[in-house]
């Protein structure tokens, strides 16, 4: 029985595990995928990406206090691709998607040639694919910007890898190259540099210490680029923020706790919980002590991963709550996007915790039956307990239920449905309302109009998901017209404009009560 | 010289605790879940089902008589012998609080006790046996059984199947026919407290038969059948099963499906989650995956041995066996329908727990000496205050659950934790001292009844229900008093003129200030008040 297991189980069944767990998650995800819609920021980088040399002028300009030159030529480029306005929402969605696939590849990769195992390789894949941690950047385009940060992550750190491997420091280039662009995708890729280091230090004697600085050097290259690009607006927009109002080192570490324990611990297993300081604070040292004890027991020093998966958790974590340490942590629970990095080193760091000693990269073992078996008993163990809880968010997310709502849908499968039909009606009325937004600017140009001439007109013009805090720009923004000029025949307008930009209000959900008041009232966007 | 000095710092941690330090860091240990629940001990309140116990055993003859008689689906003849013993301890109502306090806490303390050392004595490892002490009471899994008596049950049928375990080790190890014996008879007295108690026979059976003892290991399952057997021919008749199951019979409340899936969950939010201090909700497939998940990576520790250790094998069966029959007879209700409102469910999974961890730990770590080290006994004490770290912000959320919610013409207080747990921490010492005088005045009435020779009837038909705050309104505070059934005096008038004023209902307590302000209390009020 044993020798069987240690069968090899052939390249073409570890090929298919490989796809299966790249399919994966876009199964767990099919709610968000099949019912594409843009919210949030979307539209603020969407607005900055019209045509022409509308990218180039938003550049360098913070948004909020991120400067994100890479992601906002990305941005423009999808849309590009997308063509008309209204396929973005769903050239958005699948490019975020790719971006997490990519990622769980990278990952798995890593993973594998550093452990020399297949099976701890696609063990790999499965925990961060498999994981509702990465929900709000993978259903999320704006959100994503952590997604391809982290891609970049791993880019430095395969790079550094193949240098390792290959013996030829040419490969350092790529992970220079890479360290410098993570940052400009969102400012937690300056993580990249820190881990790519971490990891040329830990193999220092295969690499010379020296040249484990490249990493760090392209990340502070590239955080130099940036502040001299965007200047005197970077320092207002993290002023505003509140990021500089004073760090407060005390709530960094509760902070950090906190979310250890209930963003990469509890959430890693399905649940959710609310912790204390104190508690989170207690509870991460006792992991700390068993890992330590664990380490001192097998008598070995942290492996690569290990220390590469401890820096991405403590580095990213540091910095975001080093700037929000002014907020208490119950207002930091909802930014879920920041635990994108620190469960990418969480992975990291379990795989090496349970690979134990590792001698450094190597071209991975064959998969054998019984790390095939292992691979699938946690892929469906991660199912059992992801999935109760991606079907409890896509409810959460619905709109509150009415009265009767709750009364006739009492159970998690009817809430479900009626989430998702909600969800599919929302992403059908934005796609319709981007269409015609763009039909709309297509007249304009013909007519020689201008935004401004259209908001005199018309006023302010909402596509439904528009955040309601949105309030400088409005769905105009979207469409490439000039910002002023041109004149309006009042006649003509009003003949052909108001089906073109009036706002489609949701449809009535057949099974409500004629008491029940919809759309509802509240909520952070249009409905 | 760095070298001789790190020597001499590790001969230093290596070195062993001395009997004094031993003790007194067990001292520690046993102080420790007191200090934990202090407020809700030192401020005890008769609540719930202590009034119903304390009335069927307030006089010795009383307790005779309802030895086996059934409360609600449970037979607990031992219970009840306890009550009445505590009941005459106390000598007069208002010292029942802190009587059954002293005895609710002493339970926990025997509880932890026997726990470490069962395991300590199993493993020879006087380290090993302290950390399953302190796993045992340091959590906020016990706060209902160990800081209200009639909760307390469940750690009394604990004491029974743990002190069982105790004795058929040490059989196993000395020898003796009596210690057997003895270990049958507490096997026996573990149902005696509480139904789930029962699991002492199956339990010290897989205890043994672990052990290769093949033949003595149904010793304790014939105990717990005869137990059964003796307690369901003296009381079973008087079962009502409609009282605990909301109207349904056994046979319509149970259900050995829902026994299971909510078994499932209960293993990761009872005992995982509440171990941690921390509160989550499972669905069954999430319970499963994730008992799946520690059942997998446990079978993988143990497959190079060929199979578990008595300690985890008993401990995982006490974890099973409890759950599942508890689940099974709640499973007419939904598993959300229950959370939160049978803590006392946990008591003895929570001890299995301990056992099955403890025997877990021990296999990994057979190295490690069978004495206290320095090193070691800091480590506990580490191990101790994290553990009353981590669960102390649970229990602050219990305490603040254990007072009424805010009433009409209450202070309204700003809706922060802080707030809530500073009305909590008023409230429990006022509810506490104005319970203490209704007692008073119950053992005043008393007094005046035995001496005008007025009976219970009689009163009855003056004034209806007597009331105690927190009394629920099924019961009726007449029980406790040590009054004859029937008197000499019967005049309604003369019986309302003696006891009239002492059954005047006492006004529940509420946070001071009558204005519906935010604000603390008498912060509204002049600064020269």
């Amino acid at each position: 029985m044993k020798s069987a297991l240690d069968q090899p189980a052939g390249v073409m069944i570890a090929l298919l595990s490989g796809v299966v767990l790249a399919i994966l998650p876009a199964w767990l995800y099919w709610d968000w995928l099949s019912n594409p819609l843009i919210k949030g920021d979307d539209f603020a980088f969407l607005a900055d990406s019209r045509a022409g040399a509308e990218p180039f002028r938003h550049l360098w300009e913070p948004h909020n206090s991120h400067v994100v030159p890479v992601f906002r030529l990305a941005t423009s480029t999808l849309c590009r691709v997308a063509g008309s306005l209204g396929n973005v929402p769903w050239v958005l969605t699948v490019a975020n998607h790719a971006l997490l696939v990519l990622l769980v590849i990278a990952t798995g990769h890593f993973v594998a040639w550093e452990t020399g195992s297949m099976g701890y390789g696609l063990g790999a894949m499965a925990w961060l694919g498999v994981s509702t941690v990465l929900q709000p950047a993978a259903t999320w385009y704006s959100a994503g910007q952590t997604l391809g940060t982290g891609l970049f992550v791993m880019i430095t750190l395969l790079s550094t890898q193949l240098s390792i491997l290959r013996q030829q420091r040419l490969w350092l280039i790529p992970a220079f190259l890479a360290a410098a662009v993570a940052p400009m995708i969102w400012t937690g890729g300056v993580c990249a540099g820190i881990v790519g280091s971490v990891y040329l230090l830990w193999h220092r004697g295969r690499t010379g210490g020296r040249w484990a600085a490249a990493p760090l050097v392209g990340t502070l290259a590239s955080l130099g680029v940036i502040t001299w690009a965007a200047g005197a607006s970077l320092i207002r927009a993290v002023s505003d923020s509140g990021a500089g109002d004073g760090i407060q080192p005390f709530r960094i570490v509760t902070h950090g706790a906190q979310a250890v324990v209930e963003s990469l611990g509890f959430a890693n297993l399905g649940l959710t919980t609310e912790s204390m300081p104190l508690q989170s604070l207690a509870l991460s040292l006792g992991l700390v002590w068993g890992w330590i004890a664990s380490l001192l027991r097998s008598g070995r020093r942290p492996n690569a991963l290990e220390s590469v998966g401890l820096t991405l958790v403590l580095a990213p974590y540091g910095l975001a709550f080093a700037l929000r340490s002014g907020f208490p942590f119950e207002n930091l629970r909802d930014l879920g996007w920041y635990d994108t990095m620190p469960q990418i080193g969480t992975v990291l760091f379990g795989i090496g915790w349970l690979a134990g000693k590792c001698a450094g990269p190597r071209c991975p073992d064959r998969l054998t039956w019984m790390g095939f078996l292992g691979v699938g008993t946690t892929t469906v163990i991660l199912l059992a307990l992801h999935v109760p809880q991606v079907q409890q968010i896509r409810i959460d997310e619905a709109p509150e239920m009415t009265s009767s709502e709750k009364l006739r849908l009492p159970i998690p499968e009817l809430q479900r449905l009626r989430a998702i039909y909600l969800a599919s009606e929302r992403s059908e009325r934005q796609r319709r309302a981007l269409q015609r937004l763009e039909r709309a600017g297509v007249l304009g140009v013909r007519n020689g109009l201008s935004r401004d001439a259209l908001r005199n007109q018309f006023g302010r013009v909402v596509v439904p998901g528009w955040p309601l805090a949105m309030k400088e720009q409005d769905a105009l923004d979207l469409i490439e017209l000039p910002e002023r000029g041109g004149t309006l025949d009042p006649a003509q307008a009003a003949k052909m404009f108001p089906p073109l930009l009036s706002y489609e209000p949701p449809n009535r959900p057949p099974w409500l009560g004629a008491e029940a008041i919809w759309p509802p009232t509240e909520g952070a966007s249009v409905p | 010289m760095s070298d001789v000095k790190f020597a001499t710092k590790r001969r230093w941690i290596n070195g062993p605790v001395g009997r004094g330090g031993q003790a007194a860091i067990l001292a520690f240990f046993l102080l420790l879940p007191g200090w934990m629940f202090r407020e809700a001990l030192v401020d005890y309140r008769l609540h719930s089902d202590d009034f119903e116990y304390l009335a069927g055993s307030r006089t010795p003859a009383r307790a005779v008589a309802n030895l086996f008689r059934p409360h609600n689906t449970h037979i607990v003849p031992a219970w009840r012998v306890l009550t009445a013993t505590l009941v005459q301890v106390a000598g007069v109502l208002p010292r029942l609080q802190e009587t059954l306090a002293v005895a609710t806490y002493a339970a926990l303390v025997i509880l932890m006790i026997l726990v470490g050392v069962l395991v300590g004595r199993e493993f020879g490892r006087l380290g090993l046996g302290l950390a399953a002490l302190i796993a045992t009471g340091t959590t906020s899994v016990l706060f209902s059984s160990g800081t209200w008596y009639s909760s307390g049950q469940t750690v009394w049928a604990a004491i029974g199947i743990v002190g069982m375990l105790v004795l058929l080790q040490a059989w196993r190890i000395c020898g003796g026919s009596w210690r057997l014996v003895a270990g049958v008879g507490l096997a026996w007295m573990a149902g005696g407290f509480w139904t789930i108690g029962h699991a002492a026979g199956p339990v010290g059976f897989v205890y043994l038969w672990m052990h290769g003892r093949r033949r003595a290991a149904f010793a304790p399952l014939m105990g717990t059948i005869a137990a059964v057997a003796i307690a369901w021919t003296l009381g079973g008749r008087h079962i009502d099963a409609r009282i605990s199951f909301h109207g349904r019979s056994e046979r319509e409340a149970a259900s050995p499906l829902a026994g299971l899936t909510h078994t499932l969950q209960a293993i990761p939010e009872q005992l995982g989650a509440e171990n941690l201090g921390l509160e989550t909700e499972t669905t069954v497939l999430q319970g499963a995956g994730l008992c799946a998940l520690i059942a997998v990576v446990w079978l993988l520790s143990i497959r190079a041995e060929g199979g578990p250790n008595p300690l985890e094998a008993a401990g995982g069966a006490l974890i099973v066996i409890a759950y599942f029959v508890e689940w099974t007879f709640r499973g007419y209700l939904p598993f959300s329908s229950l959370r939160g409102i049978v803590p006392w469910y946990d008591t003895i999974p929570h001890v299995g727990l301990a056992l099955f961890g403890t025997g877990w730990i021990g296999r990994m770590t057979r190295d490690h000496p069978s004495g206290l080290t320095r090193g070691g006994a800091v480590g506990l004490l580490a191990f101790s205050i994290g553990l009353a770290v981590v669960h102390q912000s649970r229990i602050e959320s219990l305490l603040m659950d254990g007072v009424p919610q805010p009433g009409e013409g209450e202070p309204v207080l700003p809706p922060t934790r802080e707030f809530r747990l500073l009305r909590a921490r008023y409230l429990w010492p006022e509810y506490h001292r104005v319970q203490r005088l209704d007692l008073a005045r119950l053992q005043r009435a008393e007094g005046v009844g035995r001496r005008l020779s007025i009976g219970r009837d009689t009163i009855h038909e003056v004034f209806g229900r007597i009331e105690v705050l927190e009394l629920p309104s099924v019961y009726d505070a007449l029980g406790l008093l040590d009054l004859p059934e029937t008197g000499m005096l019967r005049d309604p008038a003369q019986v309302r003129a003696a006891l009239g004023e002492v059954f005047q209902p006492s006004v529940p307590p509420r946070i001071p200030g009558g204005e519906a302000q935010p604000g603390l209390p008498g912060m509204n009020q002049p600064p020269d008040d």
